[in-house]
């Protein structure tokens, strides 16, 4: 990390025992540091850089991609450097200054996405998100690169500033099987690595993802890779093969029962209805009550 | 923001610094309000340049300057850093910044509008975690306000978000937060049934919230009349707080106002100077030494009195605060029998207190002029009795609490576990620091 001595102490208290920390003392050894390939979550304050070392942080990230958390006040000098970052790096912002940062910087850490896997999900999906309005493609491979973003579908087509309906269409005309299937696609992503290169509890990673529990979290993970959170972290999948099934997950159809329903349809568009009568599911989830879909125990 | 109490704080305000300062602040959101409907062009930096070099010379508080400031610089970034948006994030967190600022000023009313237009906007751009922040010290700002409602909207939307977002932590205190709207309102049963809920479930998803919902226990408990609870329930937790300063210094607060009530202010005293002695944050000490006043004005000597009345006389203090400040001084003066002198503080809080809109206090300051009118009638080294003062329904951190507890309890009765309270505290008051375990094994 490359912070002032005050924020130090808070990436210690997120990260628990969960991680080493090393200590980077000026930009001149950050820069030296960079140029190794490496996959350590770097954490740094914008405003300790100029925007010329900027310009070198990014550049030594398109060679050897990383995790990046950039942690800082919101100041002239932490935001024009925060520009470039934010344009050519994967980093993943949370300024300070309120009440609740330090949550904020736990799931920045903990969640930074895989930088392999995900431009190999990226490389897959790409004549799909080719598809896309601009507005929407840029926002989703932000929220891929990155594993910040819109928490729901309703977030996102906030985010993009666009009806929940068309926005809908427009991922559906992409080939892509709903919404809500891209962003939990995009949470699955940043929780990857602290699944499968960490010690973290489960139960914590599926809390910091939004989940109500791990068996929540792992129905998704079946969903979409057709393995639990346990098994990943026990046996990983190569990135290429976790990639390609996240990938064909993204953008396969199920065959639909009913004739009248078009092929284009948005499958969450009305998401109980589709859920229960229109969509064959796999056997090992059921449905509660609730339309929560968990594994059997 | 233009039909809001903006303009009805603008209109009623009366010194010049508070109104240039208020008015950089509504400058400030005016220039937010075009720049996110029409984008930034050359009129909005020039207008923000403006603003920059005309803070120089306002006389604000500092964390008010710092989130003005903060404002104006993340503004000129506001379409800046692609899909990622850092210039609107540094926005949105400058906006709640200058919320808060307000509040630690005591500008509740304004606090809520900002927060609600930082709540509003954030959702508008999908910015989860951002929304569920700024609708979670929404609910805090309307409560207090006493808008129980909108707080309970407020806080309520705060826990929905805070879980979409993945924040436990958030999602936790909106519903400690929507618990204490009960006891505010005078529910203890109810707000006591929902806290047990909350810290069983916290227990088991959240644990670093867990603190946070016994502090609000012992607020019921301390409510209910049950103090030796409440004080043991607080003081329990300030050995589990070394890392989170906010909460540390609030407990310390909330404790010291749990032992006035109980009848021990000596101990409440030695609560309060730890705060005032170790507290990273100058508006929080400055908090505990206007407790401190009210406690010496109630119950301690001359010499301590007069020396907190100089000491808070040369402090930026807040429109309630000043009012405030006044009325402590009204009772001390009164206590100590300079009658002249109290009635011309009490009247001070009755205009202050008019002037600003606190009727709670008007009503305070209103009652102890007649106090102080009966004491001029009467022989003259006579005190009158004090009227009985039922406890305020304010959470005790976030505001002095007037309510001068009738009369200190003997020790001999106090029961050995709050006594170690009491030696613990006084161990950390002479220069212990706030290191709970440490000061313990001292005590015992």
């Amino acid at each position: 990390m490359f912070l002032a001595p005050q924020a130090m102490g808070y990436v210690y208290a997120a990260l628990g025992g969960h991680g080493i920390i090393d200590s980077i003392p000026d930009a001149r050894q950050l820069l030296t540091a960079l140029d190794f390939p490496n996959d350590d979550c770097l954490v740094l304050d914008p405003a300790l850089v100029t925007p010329d070392i900027a310009q070198s942080i990014a550049a030594s990230f398109a060679q050897f991609p990383r995790p990046v958390v950039a942690f800082s006040s919101v100041s002239t000098a932490a935001l024009e450097s925060s520009v470039i970052l934010a344009q050519r790096t994967p980093a993943r912002f949370v300024f300070r200054g309120t009440v609740n940062e330090r949550s904020a910087l736990e799931r920045a850490i903990v969640l930074t996405p895989d930088a392999e896997f995900c431009a190999a999900v990226l490389a897959r999906l790409e004549a799909n998100l080719n598809l896309l309005p601009p507005a929407i493609r840029e926002r989703l491979v932000a929220m891929f690169r990155t594993g910040d973003g819109p928490h729901s579908p309703d977030a996102l087509s906030a985010a993009v500033a666009l009806p929940r309906r068309s926005m809908d269409r427009y991922i559906a005309d992409a080939g892509f099987v709903s919404t809500r299937k891209m962003v939990e696609a995009t949470h699955l992503t940043s929780a990857y690595r602290a699944i499968t290169r960490s010690r973290i509890p489960f139960t914590t990673i599926a809390s910091l993802l939004g989940y109500k529990s791990q068996r929540t979290m792992d129905a998704q993970f079946t969903l979409l890779l057709d393995t639990t959170s346990g098994k990943l972290r026990t046996r990983p999948l190569k990135v290429a093969e976790a990639a390609d099934t996240l990938a064909l997950r993204m953008t396969e159809r199920k065959p639909r029962k009913q004739s009248d329903v078009p092929d284009n349809a948005a499958e969450d568009v009305k998401p109980s209805l589709t859920l229960i009568q229109g969509r064959p599911r796999p056997r090992h989830v059921r449905l509660k009550a609730s339309g929560e879909p968990v594994t059997n125990p | 923001m233009t039909d809001t109490s903006f303009l009805e704080h603008l209109a009623a305000t009366r010194s010049d610094a508070e109104f240039a300062r208020t008015a950089a602040g509504f400058t400030v959101l005016q220039v937010y309000d075009s720049v996110k409907t029409n984008g930034l062009s050359s009129f909005q930096l020039d207008a923000l340049q403006r603003i920059e070099s005309d803070m120089a010379s306002i006389d604000a508080a500092p964390k008010v300057r710092a989130a003005l400031e903060a404002m104006v610089c993340a503004l000129q970034f506001w379409e800046s850093g692609g899909p990622v948006r850092v210039g609107r994030k540094a926005t949105y967190t400058a906006l709640l910044m200058y919320g808060e600022a307000l509040g630690s000023e005591g500008e509740w009313a304004m606090a809520a509008k900002v927060f609600a237009l930082a709540g509003m906007d954030t959702e508008l751009d999908g910015e989860t975690w951002l929304a569920a922040e700024s609708r979670l010290l929404m609910g805090r700002a309307y409560r207090m306000c006493a808008d129980w409602e909108t707080a309970q909207v407020a806080y309520r939307r705060a826990s929905q978000l805070g879980r979409e977002a993945g924040d436990l932590y958030i999602a936790f205190r909106a519903q400690i937060g929507e618990a204490n709207l009960l006891w505010s309102r005078g529910n203890l049963q109810a707000a006591r049934q929902r806290l047990t809920g909350i810290a069983k479930q916290a227990r088991r998803s959240c644990p670093s919230v867990v603190p946070r919902v016994t502090l609000a226990l012992a607020g019921v408990a301390n409510m209910s009349g049950e103090y030796e609870q409440a004080i043991s329930l607080a003081f329990g937790i300030l050995d589990t707080l070394q890392d989170d300063e906010e909460l540390k210094y609030q407990t310390l607060v909330d404790l010291a106002s749990f032992l006035s009530d109980y009848g021990l202010p000596t101990v409440a005293s030695a609560a309060l100077r730890v705060v005032q002695k170790a507290a990273p944050d100058r508006h929080v000490r400055r908090h505990a030494t206007l407790n401190l006043y009210f406690l010496a004005a109630n119950h301690e000597n001359g010499t301590m009195f007069d020396a907190l009345r100089t000491e808070l006389a040369g402090e930026p203090l807040t429109a309630r605060q000043q009012a405030q400040y006044a009325l402590f001084t009204a009772q001390g003066c009164r206590r100590f029998n300079r009658l002249a002198e109290a009635r011309s503080a009490a009247e001070d809080a009755i205009e202050l207190a008019n002037r600003y809109q606190h009727f709670q206090l008007v009503f305070e300051a209103e009652t102890e002029l007649r106090d102080i009118m009966l004491a001029l009638e009467n022989a003259p080294g006579e005190t009158p009795q004090r009227l009985e003062r039922s406890p305020s329904t304010a959470a005790v951190s976030e505001d002095v609490m007037p309510n001068p507890s009738a009369s200190s309890i003997a020790w001999d009765s106090v029961p050995p576990g709050i006594r170690r309270v009491a030696e613990s505290l006084d161990i950390m008051a002479t220069g212990g620091g706030v290191n709970v375990t440490a000061v313990m094994s001292d005590a015992l």
